[in-house]
């Protein structure tokens, strides 16, 4: 510690620690720890985000965190002497903690649905703003534990609001009317769908660096979050008031219900917290392969909970219906970015590419690139038809009507989805040798493209209604929009009369999809085809270096070695 | 140490940086000079690892900051022109934070801490708040974060820029002492004197290309086609420098006369140098000194680049 103080007039802080040691101006480390526990909390720190260490002391010292937990807390005990009063005096005899509950519920919404998801919004954005994320970057900290810190800071945040109300929910069980698992699930999905938005609020404040988009993202959020806030509000009084009573808590389908939805919840958290990860990465390290492990470990947990509830509800075609939707979607909005994504791979990536042919073979299609990432999500869609095969199959598939549609509907989903991605992947391979193109402009040209997909047909179909009898129905000219050809292959034919299982609309889209599966094969060879780099001899001096090999003892030559 | 290898950087048709090459040893002190919009700052970014280049590479300790950018990370300390602040956070827990964030823990940490605040400064000012502090601490705050983790490469980015006269010269101590200290410096500022006081070598660029590098002495020598020269006179100042015009074809630089001095510029040949003093001496002029007036890093600098911008 240094024993020299710099003459600064005027400079110092007036509350700068000090002693006078043999005549000498000591300045103490104010974060020193002078106590045990100081020195046991501090070592405890050293395992903690350092994000949450700085955000935490910054809360602390904040007016905005101050002014919340103050205004939460006020609320709280105004609704609390509002309330009894409101039920005096009945609030003796009838239980009343339904009614308290929903007051708490409403109070706590805001802080909850607003203004922490907004914090951890603004808190990631403001980094850009101010110019400290660039200190960031080049410190050893990776963009995954920036992305978790913030959402860490978000999640101790709501606690410390959560436990203001702790001594309320008491008071609202005391009053009887409600149960204590009811008040838990409330508080915990509360914080659940907090910690949603707070991760949707961080991957929108890597969306774009611009000033301009920031503001109107900010607007835009907060404007989302208000209408989410308004809404659970209003659903969540009617459930507190009504569904309590048929909440079965004591039958395990129901705890595997919400282990169904926390996967759910948890899948897509995951997805947002590495998509807002990869956004701040730089260009040169690999930001597509853990995203596509999260979306394939999704895929898999989406077909694991389905499979699971059509078995369990005998065989409901609904169910297929379900999975190829949910899953379908997924594959679209996930695989139109990558499909966007950089083809250029860095020395640095393809180090670290799979070695072996049986890897490269299985493993190529989690490495970065547009090519790639064509084929992953082709290779899930088709593996939604599969799967929805499989599950009619296993079941005793007998060609029921109901079935076949279902088959049928998998079979274009999958189609339009391979179809719509390859003509993307197709687009933004002739506009990236103009421009940059990344996975916001893929996902932009997707939709653009099937807004065309629809609206073109659409007004062409009409502009000749004239020439056309009964123009509100199908024609062949609707081909390619994707939503009325979906509903004309799924309602309205009866497949007996048509006599096969394949619906004719739904062997074009087929066609169609493979002929750009096709081309795109054909044409994109090189981003499938990546090769290895070897690792610089600088870096394996270094490894050695930092990983030393044990030596090995050597080897005896004779019995009396 | 530090390796700029054909270095290209494009920002649609501007080439801010164009086919940049050098390299800078071990402990050296490397002033990088240029006009605004020349390329420095777009250079030390990428060498940063805050930016990609368009082409080439920039390499530390030989590790690529394009790729292994996590090892360029731990050895380089960058001291950006521009720097933000957090809210609600004095000089500790700002420097704290960021020795955390380069993986700093328990005791380490603490001294790390300690020793940057000493080095700066900054100690007496631990716990004001960041927004309370001057240009001038600020700068050392930056400084002290930059070294917290004890970087072997620094770069600093026009370091010295808004500071009074004192806090200058202080930086320029601390510099000098990271020097003696073996760590490799590479420093951009537009106060040229200082630059060529702290420096083993500089670069010069304009245009995002580097028209020069070496080190000051070698670059005055390797530039100077003529030498400047002044004489002074006790008196007749305009006719001694109207002689020199008339007896010295080889005087092509106009001769300036300022009181008793006169300037002017001669051929490096010290032959022609004795031959003019000896016809001073002759025409019975009073010679009171005569002598090669020493070139500055700005007139180096002024005789490198032509004032282009992009």
């Amino acid at each position: 510690m240094s024993d020299v103080a710099i003459n600064m007039p005027g400079d110092r802080s007036d509350d700068a620690p000090e002693e006078i040691l043999e005549g000498k101006l000591i300045v103490t480390d104010p974060l020193e720890p002078k106590t045990r526990w100081e020195s046991w909390l501090d070592s405890i720190s050293d395992w903690v985000n350092p994000i949450l260490v700085k955000e935490s002391r910054q809360a602390l010292k904040s007016r905005q965190f101050l002014a919340t937990f103050t205004l939460l807390l006020a609320c709280c005990w105004g609704w609390s002497l509002l309330g009894v009063a409101i039920r005096m005096p009945g609030i003796y005899y009838v239980p009343g903690g339904r009614f308290m509950l929903v007051g708490y519920f409403l109070i706590l919404a805001i802080p909850l649905l607003i203004i922490i998801p907004f914090f951890a919004f603004r808190s990631l954005a403001a980094e850009r703003d101010d110019g400290t994320f660039e200190l960031l970057s080049i410190s050893a900290l990776r963009p995954w534990q920036i992305i978790t810190g913030k959402l860490g800071s978000a999640a101790l945040q709501m606690l410390i609001l959560l436990s203001v109300l702790a001594p309320c929910m008491t008071f609202t069980y005391l009053l009887r009317g409600v149960d204590i698992l009811f008040v838990v699930s409330i508080l915990f999905y509360g914080a659940v769908l907090c910690m949603l938005l707070s991760c949707v609020g961080l991957l929108l404040a890597t969306l774009t660096r611009a000033r301009h988009w920031q503001v109107l993202i900010s607007v835009a959020f907060i404007l989302a979050l208000g209408l989410v806030c308004v809404w659970v509000c209003f659903g969540g009084s009617v459930f507190i008031n009504q569904a309590m009573a048929v909440i079965p808590f004591n039958q395990p389908e129901y705890w595997v219900g919400q282990a169904c939805l926390l996967t759910a919840v948890g899948c897509l958290a995951s997805i947002l917290l590495l998509a807002a990860s990869a956004r701040i990465s730089p260009r040169s390290e690999n930001r597509s392969t853990r995203l596509r492990i999260a979306i394939l470990v999704t895929h898999f947990a989406m077909l694991a909970w389905f499979s699971r509830y059509f078995f369990k509800f005998d065989g409901e075609v609904g169910l297929i219906a379900g999975y190829t939707f949910a899953s379908t979607f997924l594959l679209m909005v996930t695989g139109s970015m990558m499909t966007g994504e950089d083809s250029l791979l860095s020395a640095r990536v393809r180090r670290g590419l799979p070695k072996t042919t049986l890897g490269r073979a299985f493993l190529m299609l989690l490495y970065p690139g547009p090519g790639t990432g064509y084929l992953f999500a082709a290779a899930n869609l088709i593996m939604i038809f599969v799967v929805a095969l499989m599950l009619a199959v296993s079941k005793g598939f007998n060609g029921r009507n109901q079935e076949v549609e279902v088959l049928n509907f998998a079979l274009v989903c999958a189609s339009f989805g391979v179809f719509y991605l390859g003509l993307n992947r197709l687009i933004l391979r002739l506009a990236s040798r103009s421009t940059l193109t990344g996975p916001v402009l893929g996902f932009v040209s997707c939709v653009i493209m099937i807004g065309f997909g629809c609206l073109v047909p659409l007004t062409v179909q009409f502009s000749l209604a004239k020439y056309i009898p009964d123009s509100g129905d199908y024609t062949m000219i609707q081909l390619p929009n994707l939503f009325w050809t979906t509903v004309e292959v799924v309602d309205g034919n009866n497949y007996a009369e048509i006599g096969g299982l394949l619906h004719p609309l739904a062997a074009v889209v087929f066609v169609a999809a493979a002929l750009v599966l096709l081309l795109n094969i054909v044409l994109l060879p090189a981003s499938v085809h990546v090769r290895r780099v070897a690792t610089p001899t600088r870096v394996q001096q270094e490894e050695a270096e930092l990983n030393p090999q044990p030596e090995v003892e050597p080897q005896r030559q004779s019995p009396w070695d | 140490m530090i390796e700029l290898r054909r270095l290209h950087r494009f920002f649609g048709s501007t080439r801010a940086v164009n086919d940049i090459s050098f390299e800078i040893e071990k402990g050296q002190v490397f002033g990088f000079i240029g006009p605004n919009g020349a390329g420095k700052t777009t250079s030390m970014r990428i060498l940063a690892t805050l930016d990609l280049p368009s082409y080439g590479d920039a390499f530390v300790d030989g590790f690529s900051a394009v790729n292994d950018a996590e090892r360029v990370k731990r050895r380089l300390g960058f001291m950006p022109d521009a720097f933000g602040t957090y809210p609600d956070v004095n000089c500790r827990e700002y420097l704290d934070f960021f020795a955390r964030a380069y993986g700093l823990v328990g005791r380490e940490r603490m001294k790390a801490c300690q020793h940057v605040m000493g080095f700066t400064g900054l100690d007496v000012l631990a716990t004001k708040p960041i927004n309370g502090l001057s240009k001038g601490m600020k700068q050392r705050l930056c400084l002290g974060r930059a070294l917290v983790h004890d970087p072997s490469v620094l770069i600093l980015d026009e370091p010295a820029a808004g500071l009074d006269p004192r806090a200058r010269i202080e930086l320029r101590e601390m510099i000098r002492e990271l020097a003696v200290d073996g760590k490799t410096v590479m420093i951009s500022s537009h106060i040229l004197t200082e630059l060529a006081e702290i420096c083993d070598c500089v670069g010069i660029v304009e245009r995002g290309e580097l028209l020069a590098v070496g080190s000051v002495a070698e670059m005055e020598s390797r530039l100077a086609k003529s030498a400047s020269m002044r004489v002074t006179v006790l008196d007749r100042a305009p006719q001694v420098a109207e002689w020199i015009t008339s007896n010295n074809p080889d005087c092509k630089v106009k001769v300036k006369v300022i009181g008793n001095a006169i300037d002017f510029e001669l051929p490096m040949d010290q032959r022609s140098q004795a031959k003019l003093l000896r016809g001073l001496i002759e025409a019975g002029f009073d010679v009171a000194s005569f002598g090669v007036v020493d070139r500055n890093l700005e007139e180096v600098f002024l005789n490198v680049t032509k004032g282009r911008v992009q």
